[in-house]
């Protein structure tokens, strides 16, 4: 019995977009797969990826009492270790991931390693880092990122299901997300859930989210008119992560901002009406998945660094609350599309995920396309042929050290 | 905790004297980092093959080094020291200087060679936050000019853990064994002072030493470097070892200056007998009935006889020279005289954050973390972040308890 570990100790969305690397780890005859996460989020990494072993560290704050964080950390180390991991997969560039990687020998790891004492980066990640210098042209999803830590990662549409309303005329709103400057404010939100309530016939709405969300779900109800507020029920801080699952399989659709229900609801096949603002990028996060839409907010600054103060107010924001858009997701015909917003649908190609721009200019769609050809015929993916990426792309996506010292840690 | 980071030089006689000082910091309780110099040496050599014009060499070396510098800086960074001790020539340019002042880390230079002959102190010593120096005045005066202020007589010193006794051995006997020894660089007044001691039994190891055909049969192991150990065993093994400071002129071949070589301490330290030059500093550092001088070659040739004839007086001296050293001439004592100056003369030297252990730690971590401390050889009372900061500088694949403690570190930085 052959033993893969991959360390993923960042948060919700990041551990369902572990998803295509686990399948891909997954894959191999006589294969177990460890997954070492957030203890808090073990019960979820139960439902995501049923045939992998949960292991929890106190990655996250917790009860914020650091007296136990040792103990735990070192029994689950030794644990891990005893299970003597072939391969040990390494996904977020932390320093908590380093110190989980100094545990094994850097020739067990892929993406990040530790060797004598200095961090490390696979060529892969380095290549990300290369790219994700501007983040304008990013050419790949994370999932698929990380899936391309593995040698031979599944197929795209292994990955999610195509999304299909589930018939029940129940739509889900997710009234914000971890970061407050990704998520629509209420009244904006109010009015795009009236488009879509008005496109979808009057359906019965359920506000989902935790404690914390309460009072944005209130916000969202007062803003709503009348007839549309009594068709909302709110369930925020009524269910737990694992009631999550059943509660988006009956859903026709979910409205939500870049969180991780959005991807697990892309897990289970919900069929999405995603918002992406401020620092949220579909190209690099977006729903992974067929049957899609993500709405994303593309203005010259975009995407920002949400910790840093906004010196334009948020401007992102205003085509959210547009009468066209508002009209187009009503499912009203519009002659007009506001500027700095594109329309777009999630699609998949040999590469992976990514997100196919119907409505709207992307100024910089040419560019990240030729970059993601150039990436397809790096990996050498089947099919991938010649790219035909220039000198300037070729420049952006690689650099003095991938040209000069190619063998340069190149696990992955 | 005291957390130093030592600049080691690429190569030459201030490198040993980096790794002894390193040693002296960890035996005064400082928490060390290398900065390991001689790695970065063979591409400087490298760039001596290129076979370009002079002129772009020069360009390309002095780049060069512009970037071994960023590497120190950058570990300055990671590290976080309280001092960047530098011996000579350590590879610190002066914009990483300044830069490593805007992020107020101190630096040191410790000036272990001749400021008449290496001149170029003029250009950095304002640079750095002090500067300990083996003279004394008008260096001191000179320094002042400059703007420097907290300047350290500093000596050179000895290792006890590697200078010392050792018991006689056959193969070390019959290998380094002599009557009469030299273990140095050819200088141009050694050149000239040995020529004329081969009816001695005079045996000369070390560098630099070719071409003179009166010196090539004294010449040992075909003048290849001799290192620290070797020296050890050489001069353990000579019944009198030979102490002439060098000079870049070979006239008069004794020049009776003033600052102490390594070599003297060293030899003392052994517990073996030397021979040395009157030296304008030596007093004060070691009494005439530890350390026999001589002045000229005339009163040389005259020691050597009389000492050659009477081992009981030679062992004598040696013991004494041996006590004095050992009693104030270590690197752990040169270290102790430099953070206590430091500590006086630099505002704030030494307070740096640190994180609190946990309340309430667990038995477990306790043990551990005693474990962790008796095996890096730390003091009992090291503070959390300067037990992770050790941890965090090991190689190799942690074990269970160093992992868990980097990762409450990491998680204390996060969450409190």
């Amino acid at each position: 019995m052959r033993r893969v570990l991959a360390v993923q100790l960042a948060r919700f969305g990041d551990l369902a977009q572990s998803k295509r690397l686990l399948l891909s780890m997954a894959g191999g005859a006589e294969t177990e797969v460890h997954l070492c996460l957030d203890r808090s989020l073990i019960p979820l990494a139960r439902l995501l990826y049923p045939f992998a072993v949960a292991h929890g560290l106190p990655a996250h704050r917790g009860d914020g009492r650091p007296e136990g964080v040792f103990t735990f950390c070192r029994e689950s180390f030794a644990a891990l270790r005893e299970l003597d991991f072939s391969e040990v997969y390494f996904l977020n560039f932390s320093p908590m991931t380093f110190t989980c990687a100094a545990l094994f020998d850097p020739e067990q790891c892929r993406g990040y390693a530790r060797a004598r004492g200095q961090d490390l980066r696979s060529g892969q990640a380095s290549l990300a880092f290369n790219f994700m210098r501007d983040r304008r042209f990013s050419p790949v999803n994370l999932a698929d990122l990380w899936a391309f830590f593995h040698p031979d990662p599944v197929a795209p549409e292994k990955v999610n299901p195509i999304a299909h309303p589930a018939g029940t005329g129940c739509v889900g709103i997710i009234p914000a997300g971890r970061q407050a400057r990704r998520s629509l404010p209420p009244q904006v939100l109010a009015a795009c859930v009236q488009s879509v309530f008005r496109a979808l016939g009057g359906p019965r709405l359920l506000c989902l989210g935790a404690e914390e969300d309460r009072a944005a779900a209130r916000r969202l109800k007062r803003e709503l008119p009348m007839r549309i507020a009594e068709k909302l029920e709110d369930l925020t801080g009524k269910t737990s992560l694992t009631d999550l699952p059943d509660i988006l399989r009956g859903l026709d659709m979910l409205l939500t901002p870049d969180t991780g229900v959005m991807h697990l609801a892309a897990h289970l096949g919900t069929p999405l009406q995603a918002f992406f603002l401020s620092s949220a990028w579909c190209f690099e996060t977006g729903p992974y998945g067929m049957g899609h839409r993500v709405w994303q907010a593309a203005e010259a600054c975009s995407p920002c660094l949400e910790s840093a103060p906004c010196p334009r107010n948020v401007a992102c924001l205003s085509p959210f609350s547009h009468p066209a858009f508002l009209a187009h997701l009503a499912g009203k015909f519009s002659p007009y599309w506001p500027e700095g917003l594109l329309g777009c649908v999630s699609a998949l190609d040999d590469f992976g995920a990514t997100c196919k721009v119907v409505d709207g200019g992307n100024p910089y769609a040419d560019a990240a396309r030729e970059l993601r050809a150039g990436l397809a015929e790096h990996f050498g993916l089947p099919g991938a042929g010649a790219s035909g990426m220039g000198p300037r792309n070729a420049g952006f996506l690689f650099r003095e050290k991938d040209w000069m010292l190619p063998e340069n840690w190149k696990h992955a | 905790m005291l957390r130093v980071l030592v600049v080691l030089p690429m190569y030459g006689g201030s490198l040993p004297v980096g790794c002894f000082a390193a040693e002296g910091l960890r035996e005064n309780g400082c928490l060390v980092e290398l900065f390991e110099g001689p790695a970065f040496h063979p591409v400087f050599c490298a760039l001596k093959e290129l076979k370009v014009g002079s002129e772009r060499l020069d360009a390309l070396q002095n780049s060069f080094l512009q970037h071994v510098s960023q590497c120190v800086t950058a570990k300055a960074e990671a590290f976080a020291p309280d001092l960047v001790l530098c011996p000579a020539q350590a590879p610190l340019d002066i914009a990483s200087l300044k830069q490593l002042r805007r992020a107020g880390i101190r630096t040191a230079m410790w000036f272990v060679e001749d400021f008449r002959l290496f001149t170029y102190w003029r250009a950095f010593a304002p640079y750095y936050d002090l500067f300990a120096v083996i003279q004394k005045e008008p260096f001191f005066s000179e320094l002042a000019a400059l703007g420097m202020d907290n300047i350290l007589y500093l000596p050179l010193a000895a290792l006890p853990s590697l200078h010392r006794p050792l018991a006689p051995d056959a193969r070390g006997e019959k290998e380094f064994g002599a009557e009469l020894s030299f273990v140095g660089a050819g200088y141009p007044n050694r050149r000239k002072a040995f020529a004329g001691l081969r009816d001695l039994g005079l045996k000369i190891w070390g560098t630099e030493w070719e071409g003179d055909p009166d010196i090539a049969p004294m010449l040992q192991k075909n003048g290849e470097r001799i290192d620290s150990e070797d020296c050890v065993r050489i001069f353990n093994a000579a019944s009198i070892n030979l102490n002439l400071h060098s000079s870049i002129r070979p006239d008069p071949p004794v020049v009776q200056g003033d600052f102490i070589n390594p070599r003297t301490f060293e030899i003392a330290a052994c517990g073996a007998f030397q021979l040395t030059d009157r030296r304008g500093l030596l007093p004060e550092l070691f009494s005439p009935e530890e350390i026999v001088t001589f002045s000229d070659l005339d009163e040389l040739r005259e020691k050597i006889l009389y000492f050659k004839a009477r081992p009981e007086e030679r062992a004598a001296f040696a013991a004494r020279a041996r006590q004095r050293a050992l009693a104030e001439h270590t690197y752990a004592a040169r270290m102790k005289s430099l953070l206590e100056f430091a500590a006086e003369r630099l505002p704030g030297f030494g307070r740096h954050e640190d994180i609190d252990w946990p309340e309430n730690m667990p038995e477990d971590m306790r043990a551990a973390v005693s474990g962790l401390i008796r095996d890096l050889a730390l003091p009992a009372d090291v503070s959390f972040t300067d037990l992770a900061a050790a941890v965090r500088g090991k190689s190799g694949v942690l074990s269970d308890a160093e992992a868990a403690l980097l990762f409450l570190d990491e998680w204390k930085k996060l969450y409190g």
